[in-house]
């Protein structure tokens, strides 16, 4: 709204200038610097460096206290055009993995060491370019599509990201349907050539915004994944496997002070996996999934907020090489001022191989951190933590500990700090 | 075994509640009783008889909004306010307005939507910002979700005292105020939460910060000068000015993007025998 204003100013090139500073004309604005950051230090009780804890075919850990590597994500984007309800944004984002071991720690590509470097976005996205449809967004390039994860522990339970494109959020009235092509690529061992590459392929359909109840939407999603062979993969006799998945994930708002997530997945074959990326190489799965996520963050007092987890996982192979994952956890956070506060997580994982013969793998993790945080939330960041971690698993049928325990132990403390941040 | 059906057991359960539950949702446009500002007294006949309040510079001006706040019949509704008197001999002010959502007792969201009058030597209304002109700003790091805006002003004879207060119209409104989630999934490039923003309620009580900076050739904020330098004219009435140092604080003003103010310094320039300035600005315009 323009503030109202005695003065008039009766020189046309006055108002004239006036008028162009004040239009909607942007050409190469502002530039967005956004990102996410952790490093720290830890030991082991006994010795050694700082140990992480995963139940052997977990396909996550509990992360308080729980890890082990420096990993920053550094991103620049900025609307480069925007121009009467059109723009094109640029995104970009690099993302750096090392084992915080030394000073001097050489990002090389060499993926042996721990230590890398990778590119993960490089993408446009432009709005207002369909007249049908001027509320959606058309986009090409690498990028992180419309990813659901649990914080708690990492996981991202539907996450196709990769390079594609697509077009989201065409508002049918009902909901915001979004459609990609995303692709992942992968060997496989009876290629010809070991250096070729099979285009795994996956085609996204979401709807989402599906209104059921008071403060609560419904997503409905469906993946295909496919590949497309090149005429000497196709002679070589390859065949790729597809696959298909299915997800249904309920959000309820408003939520004892926070928010409920209820999450159905099946899917069969190519599909199965832990983010919905396809695998249609010879070794990839066959065989059906189903898994059931409840996750959420709930306010128990003014002073004391709650993470919670509930995963049921059960990969049935043809093979008999699936699985059944189990996993549960909270991270309750009492708040002692805005900047303060002290969070306990208790997690604990179980994974029953599907034959028989093998043994199955627990694990129950417990935290205790301290931490200092710019506000007072699950989500405010930054955050400095102190922590101690306790962790207990079936040590006679294999190890939790990524090192500094031996084989055969059952249970590991560790101790450390670490800072944690996203922009 | 038994781990397995109780883990299954817990997860379904939750999964159904999670859907059944259909906690009691904050209305949209719920006002907020203000039965007690009904009830308080009118403290002044008119704008020019609005008790003062000395306005600070260079820092931290909290304005609180309490019982014991004076509280008069506005044009646009009875509200507590407090009026500032502009400092007089320190040339243009940039003003910071900013108005933070806060949770009450029961951890409901809670602002004062601020609307701001500029009143001359008379108490008559020469400006007015209202309360929709506000930027909301979301929650980043320490500095929680707040309602802002920023004006700047050429004390004179016809901007003498600046009102904060708010209206009738502000209390029957909310602001909708950014989901922590969505904060968060903006920052890591996940998926938008399917989530309704909250939304806080327009109050008449809680605290409005001012930060008031005066305005010179270095910038915004003037915090240090050299010892024994003058400062900048006062704009005022009829005075001698010099057209070096009005163009130094048009500059200024255009740094600080408060055209309103360049437009009102050009054209009181003009007024005082400063023939040129207006072109002069309007050059600084265009090669902005």
């Amino acid at each position: 709204m323009k503030i109202q204003h005695r003065y008039t100013f009766p020189l046309v090139t006055l108002t004239a200038a006036i008028v162009t500073a004040a239009s909607g004309n942007v050409q190469a604005a502002d530039v967005d610097f956004h990102g996410y950051a952790r490093s720290g230090i830890g030991t082991t009780s006994g010795g050694g460096d700082q140990a992480c804890f995963q139940a052997a075919g977990a396909s996550a850990k509990y992360r308080l206290g729980n890890e082990c590597e420096t990993y920053a994500e550094l991103g620049l984007g900025s609307t480069l055009f925007e121009e009467e309800g059109k723009s094109f944004y640029f995104d970009s984002l690099v993302a750096y993995v090392n084992e915080q071991a030394n000073d001097f720690e050489s990002l090389d590509g060499d993926t042996s060491d721990g230590n890398t470097i990778a590119l993960r976005q490089v993408n446009v996205q432009a709005t207002g370019l369909v007249d049908a449809a001027p509320e959606a967004t058309i986009w090409a390039g690498k990028r992180f599509y419309q990813r659901h994860d649990i914080h708690m522990n990492d996981f991202y339970y539907w996450d196709l990201s990769g390079p594609g494109g697509g077009i989201e959020n065409i508002d049918l009235g009902i909901g915001k349907l979004s459609l990609a092509w995303l692709r992942n690529t992968s060997q496989d061992n009876e290629f010809p050539d070991s250096q070729q590459n099979l285009a795994n392929n996956t085609f996204d359909v979401r709807l989402a915004g599906l209104s059921t109840n008071p403060d609560g939407q419904l997503e409905l999603g469906y993946d295909y994944g496919s590949a497309t062979l090149t005429k000497a993969q196709d002679n070589a006799g390859v065949d790729p496997q597809s696959g298909h998945m299915l997800t249904l994930e309920h959000t309820q708002g408003n939520w004892l002070g926070g928010f409920n997530k209820a999450v159905v997945q099946v899917a069969n074959d190519g599909m199965i996996g832990s983010t919905g990326k396809s695998n249609t190489s010879s070794t990839g799965p066959q065989g059906e999934m189903l898994r059931l996520i409840d996750h959420g963050l709930v306010n128990l007092s003014p002073d004391i907020d709650m993470l919670y987890a509930l995963i049921y996982e059960d990969r049935d192979l043809d093979t008999g090489d699936g699985q059944t994952w189990m996993s549960a956890g909270i991270r309750p956070t009492y708040y002692w001022s805005e900047t303060q506060s002290t969070a306990l997580e208790l997690g604990y994982d179980r994974v029953k191989p599907q034959g028989s013969g093998k043994d199955t793998a627990n694990l129950a993790k417990l935290t205790i951190a301290q931490q200092w945080s710019a506000g007072r939330s699950a989500f405010a960041r930054p955050v400095l933590r102190a922590f101690a971690t306790y962790a207990h698993w079936n040590g006679n049928g294999y190890n939790a500990a990524s090192e500094s325990i031996e084989d055969g132990e059952s249970n590991g403390v560790t101790l450390g700090l670490q800072a944690e941040a996203w922009w | 075994m038994y781990a397995d059906k109780w883990l299954a057991m817990g997860l379904l359960a939750t999964l159904l509640s999670g859907c059944a539950l259909a906690p009691e949702p904050v209305e949209e446009g719920h006002v907020v009783s203000t039965d007690w500002l009904a009830q308080s007294p009118d403290c002044c006949q008119g704008l020019a008889d609005l008790p003062p309040t000395a306005m600070q510079l260079e820092t931290r001006q909290v304005l609180v909004f309490d019982a014991d706040t004076p509280v008069h019949a506005f044009a646009s509704g009875k509200s507590p306010f407090h009026a500032l008197d502009l400092p007089t001999d320190v040339g243009p002010v940039q003003v910071e307005v900013t108005s933070e959502v806060m949770r009450d007792r029961r951890g409901s969201l809670e602002v004062i939507a601020p609307t701001l009058l500029l009143l001359d030597r008379e108490g008559r209304v020469q400006r007015r910002l209202d309360w929709q002109a506000f930027d909301y700003r979301p929650s980043r790091g320490l500095a929680p979700d707040r309602l802002t805006a920023s004006l700047g002003i050429n004390p004179s004879v016809e901007a003498a005292r600046l009102v904060v207060l708010t209206t009738s119209e502000a209390l029957a409104a909310t602001t909708e105020v950014l989901h922590p989630s969505r904060a968060r999934a903006q920052a890591r490039h996940l998926a938008d939460p399917a989530l309704t923003n909250p939304r806080a309620r327009h109050v008449a009580r809680g605290e409005v910060v001012l930060r008031v900076s005066v305005l010179g050739e270095q910038g915004r904020w003037s915090k240090t000068r050299p010892a024994g330098a003058s400062l900048p004219p006062a704009v005022t009435e009829g005075s001698a000015l010099d057209g070096l140092a009005i163009r130094r604080l048009i500059r200024a003003a255009l740094k600080a993007d408060d055209i309103d103010l360049a437009m009102a310094l050009a054209e009181r320039a003009e007024g005082a025998g400063e023939t040129g300035t207006r072109a002069w600005l309007a050059e600084q315009l265009r090669v902005r």
